[in-house]
This record gives structure tokens, C-alpha cells and sequence, in this order.
């Protein structure tokens, strides 16, 4: 069968069983070095799955996997029942932050409005409806008032909370985040976390990495624990027992209070 | 005074000067906007360098100069390109490389031939003399082409410019887009050489729009204003090198030069000495803060 790009609704609606979102024997090498090994996973529409490891357990690979930037090495990634070789238009991937060049001359708005240029005709500029869901998308992120300022000005909170903003201006089904609540003040860490309960209402299907158990907790149905292969799966009650964490990481994890662990802080030596 | 400005006017070649580097200053502020926006000025200053065997050979050859400077320029930049897939090869390492290497077989190739020793120096600090209709007519048939393909993938290029990771993440291919914009600074290159020469031409891509860039915090006002910055330069410097009977190439940057340093020094908002003059006229007390700045609700990085 030729992979045509058929589009998204009808496979949709002709495949219903197919999973949302799901992975077959995954493993991603760079160089000789394994990210990732024999994950198999499905995801479901309109969870929120935490992918929980330390740093280098290959949670930011798989969600370039997802995102479709990460070539698997072994096994394949399959969104909707279709093979996913390229990034999908409704898969958003929000990256860490570190890619943007932040002396750039670009408003806030403008760069929410990037979000939407894939889907704006060439000859012509952004119109009123594209500069008001611009907006919509900023107002939800609590970025309206500074719609106007250049973008080098913000905090890094601000700055993150306006690269979800130009996600969500795209309404895709599928958010990917690249340790959001990373480097960013408490307030924008409750509003991300507000709005991945209310986006998952509406259906869509979220999901982040992070070393954070705290966040993990509060926003996430399902836990994915990382480490190069899934070392747990499950909601956040069973995989994050002291029990489990211990069997998983050998006892050489020590937890300091549920509610401020953090897996990275928290002298694991793996 | 008005004599003074029309006298240069009455030749037919300083028509073809000034309509060219008007031309030029216009394209190379605005591809120049991108040089400086991604910091690959080193990148522009290779190239400049890169496409001189193609000169040296359609010279001796007889064929169309920009056509082999535009041939070496894709060449050359596709090499960089392929070089610095290489996992020990950095990309600042494949320019440098080719850089100094393609100069040097282009002044090998020049230098074989005696005959074109003069035309060596004018290819390298730039000829007013040497601007002909025909000249005038490719610089603006190449100037028009590379703005229409930048309109066109604006946005890509944009967002390639400003978050490589997003870009990526969106499946924006950065490779060809990196290409491309290689393909677009060569031709700008290739437009300015005959008049701003090889060695000059990477201040008219970097000086405009590095001016431009302190004057505004707005990309395509940053664009426009580098272009007109660059034409502005342009048509000045060429006063001044006709009266002066200096180069026409120095001319043009001395004169783009001097005015990106009025703005470091008297730009509204980000001059080195005007907020000081300002505060001091408005604001005598330094505790003082504008209450509707937004630098005073945000804090920086």
C-alpha cells in the first residue's frame, strides 16, 4: 500500500479502533549511543501522560519520536493507525526552550502568528480572524497585555507561556512539551497546569516530559517512568508508590516528600 | 550646490553607478537583515570571497561574469553545506576552508592571465567605470528575482531565523531552506560586486541592517529601513567618490559606516548617549521610571 497522505479526518473516522497514538518495539540510537529501547506503548485520546525519568532517560526522544523529528532506529511510531515518518499537522511539539534567538525583532503576537503560517496562503498577509485567534490563544495564557512587546523582553516563564500560546493557536489534537514547567516562575506552573485539565476536556490529548514528580501528580492520568526503557506505566498513584520508585531505581532513590520530589534532585545514580 | 549634485549625473555610466547601487543598497539591506538576524556575517564574507574563481574564469573566458560568479556561489555553498555534514567538520571550519581556498584559485587563475591585473583591483574594491546598461540590467533582473523567491518563502525563512528548534519541530526542512538563503546571499553578493567590489561588499550586508537593527524593534520595518539605509549610503558614497576621486566601494561603506555609528550613538531608543540626554532632560531623578514602560513589568532574562 502506498503511504498517501490521506487525510487526517477520514482516517480518523475509518479506523476508529486504531489507537491515537502508539509505538511498536521503539528504539532510537545516536551513534552508537541507545536513547531509547523497545518502547511499546499506546496512547489514548484526551489523557495526560507524564513521562517521568532523570536527565538522559530518553523522555525528550521519545517525544521527538511523537513529534516525528526523531527517525526510529528499530520499530515504528504509529499515529492514528498510519505510520508516522514526518511531523503530522496535528501533532504540536513544544521544544525546551533553548532553540529561540531571543534578540530576534519579533512581537509577541508575531511569533504566536508563526504558529499559524503554514496554513496562511503566500500572497497575502495574516487577516483580522488569524490576528484574533493570535490573540485568543494569548489571552489563554494570560499573555494579552503584552501582545505588543518584543519578544526578548519577557521573562522565561512569559516566554514559555507564549510558545504554548503559538501551539494552541493551531488547535492541534496532540500537545507535545518538552519540560514545560523547566525554568519557569510558580504562577506560569499553575497556569500550564490549568489549562492541560481544560484542553484535556475539550479532547485533546497532552503529553509532557519532566523530572518533576510534584506536577506529575498534580496533571498527569498516566505515568510513563523512562529510563532508556518504560520502568513503570500506570496512573500516578500506583507507579508513584515509594515502593515502585525504589524497585525501579534500585533503592538508590530517596524521596523528600511526595509533593517536592525531584527525581533528578533526589541523588539517584543510575 | 544643485549643479553639484546633477553634474555627476550627466554621464551616462554614473547613471548606470547610481541606478545600480541604489539597486544593490535596497536588496543587500534587506537580505543583509537576515545576515545579521542569524549572525553569519562570516558566512557573507566567504562567499564574497568563494565566487571569485567563477569571475576569474567567465573573465578570461569571455562568457557572462555573474553567470560564473552565480554558478561558483551555488557550488560553493552547496559545498559548505556538504562539508559540514561531515560529524568533525564544523560549519565555521567548510567556510573557512573553501573560503581561502576558492579566493586563492580564483587570484591564481587572475593572476595567470597579466592582462586582467587591473581589472583584479577593480574586482576587489569596486568600478564605478565599470557598470555598463547591460550590468545595470542583470543587477536588476538578479535584485528582483531574489526578492520575489525572500516574499515568497518569507515565513519560512522567518521562522528559520528566529527558532531553528520550532522550525524543526513544525518540518520545516533547515537544510534547504539553509541552502536556499545561501543561494539568495550569493546572488545579493554577485549584484554589488562590480560596483562595491569583493572585498567591501559584506558592509553593505551587515553595516545598513546592523543601523536599522538598533532603530527598531520590528522585522520588516528593520527590513525596509536597512534598504533604504543601504540606497541611501549608496547614492551618498558615490558623491563622495566622485568629487574625492576615491574608490567607489570605500566610499559607499565609509559613508554607511558613519551613519551606522550616528545611530549606536543618537538612536531614540538604544543610543549610547541619547536616553542618557533624555533622562536627564525629563527625568532628573535615575529612580524615576516611565510608569507605561513595559521594562519596568518585566524583567529581563
Amino acid at each position: 500500500m502506498l503511504s498517501t497522505p490521506a487525510s487526517a479526518e477520514s482516517v480518523r473516522t475509518v479506523n476508529s479502533s486504531d489507537p491515537l497514538l502508539a509505538t511498536d518495539h521503539l528504539s532510537i540510537h545516536y551513534g552508537a549511543r541507545s536513547a531509547l529501547n523497545d518502547v511499546t506503548l499506546t496512547i489514548e485520546p484526551g489523557t495526560v501522560t507524564s513521562l517521568l525519568g532523570p536527565n538522559g532517560a530518553g523522555k525528550s526522544t521519545l517525544l521527538k519520536a511523537f513529534a516525528g523529528v526523531a527517525p526510529p532506529s528499530h520499530g515504528s511510531i504509529q499515529f492514528r493507525g498510519a505510520t508516522l515518518k514526518r511531523p503530522h499537522p496535528d501533532i504540536t511539539y513544544i521544544p525546551q526552550r533553548s532553540g529561540a534567538e531571543w534578540t530576534f525583532p519579533i512581537s509577541v503576537i508575531e511569533a504566536v502568528l508563526l504558529g499559524l503560517a503554514k496554513r496562511t496562503p503566500r500572497f497575502r498577509g495574516f487577516n483580522t480572524q488569524e490576528r484574533q485567534r493570535a490573540l485568543d490563544a494569548l489571552g489563554h495564557v494570560g499573555m494579552l497585555p503584552l501582545a505588543d512587546i518584543q519578544i526578548g523582553a519577557l521573562s522565561g516563564g512569559q516566554q514559555q507561556r507564549v510558545f504554548l500560546a503559538r501551539a494552541l493557536v493551531t488547535c492541534g489534537d496532540v500537545l507535545l512539551l518538552d519540560e514545560p514547567f523547566t525554568g519557569v516562575d510558580v504562577p506560569t506552573q499553575d497556569l500550564f497546569l490549568d489549562l492541560f485539565e481544560s484542553l484535556s476536556r475539550q479532547g485533546i490529548t497532552i503529553i509532557f516530559a519532566t523530572h518533576d514528580i510534584e506536577h506529575t501528580v498534580r496533571s498527569a492520568n498516566r505515568v510513563i517512568l523512562i529510563n532508556n526503557r518504560i520502568i513503570a506505566d500506570g496512573p500516578p498513584a500506583d507507579v508513584l508508590s515509594d515502593d515502585v520508585l525504589s524497585r525501579a531505581f534500585q533503592g538508590r532513590i530517596m524521596i523528600f516528600g511526595q509533593d517536592h520530589g525531584r527525581l533528578d534532585e533526589a541523588g539517584i545514580q543510575l | 550646490m544643485i549643479d553639484q549634485l546633477l553634474e555627476p549625473w550627466q554621464f551616462a555610466f554614473m547613471q548606470n553607478a547610481f541606478l545600480a547601487i541604489i539597486i544593490v543598497g535596497i536588496t543587500s539591506g534587506i537580505i543583509g537583515t537576515f545576515v545579521v538576524l542569524r549572525g553569519v556575517g562570516f558566512l557573507g564574507d566567504a562567499l564574497a570571497h568563494a565566487i571569485f574563481p567563477g569571475l576569474a574564469i567567465s573573465f578570461i573566458t569571455g562568457g557572462n561574469i555573474i553567470v560564473g560568479a552565480v554558478i561558483a556561489a551555488i557550488i560553493v555553498s552547496l559545498l559548505i553545506g556538504a562539508l559540514s555534514q561531515h560529524q568533525r567538520v564544523t560549519n565555521d571550519t567548510a567556510i573557512g576552508v573553501l573560503f581561502v581556498g576558492a579566493f586563492a584559485l580564483g587570484i591564481a587563475l587572475m593572476t595567470s592571465q597579466t592582462a586582467f591585473q587591473r581589472d583584479l583591483t577593480s574586482f576587489l574594491f569596486g568600478s564605478i567605470l565599470g557598470v555598463t546598461r547591460e550590468n545595470l540590467v542583470t543587477i536588476t533582473v538578479v535584485s528582483a528575482m531574489l526578492l520575489a523567491v525572500l516574499y515568497y518563502f518569507r515565513r519560512e525563512i522567518t521562522t528559520i531565523s528566529f527558532d531553528r528548534t520550532f522550525a524543526a519541530a513544525t518540518g520545516l526542512h533547515i537544510w534547504r531552506y539553509d541552502q536556499l538563503f545561501l543561494i539568495l546571499l550569493a546572488l545579493t553578493i554577485v549584484a554589488g560586486l562590480q560596483i562595491v567590489g569583493n572585498v567591501l561588499i559584506l558592509a553593505m550586508l551587515i553595516t545598513p541592517a546592523a543601523t536599522a537593527r538598533l532603530l527598531t524593534d520590528r522585522l520588516w520595518l528593520m527590513a525596509a529601513l536597512s534598504a533604504m539605509i543601504g540606497a541611501f549610503s549608496g547614492i551618498v558614497g558615490l558623491y563622495v567618490s566622485w568629487y574625492q576621486g576615491i574608490a567607489s566601494g570605500s566610499a559607499v561603506v565609509l559613508t554607511a559606516t558613519v551613519v551606522f555609528f550616528l545611530a549606536y550613538l543618537f538612536a531614540p531608543n538604544t543610543g549610547i548617549i541619547t536616553p542618557r540626554a533624555r533622562r536627564a532632560l525629563h527625568h532628573p531623578n535615575p529612580e524615576h521610571h516611565d510608569p507605561v514602560d513595559a521594562s519596568s513589568m518585566l524583567h529581563k532574562p
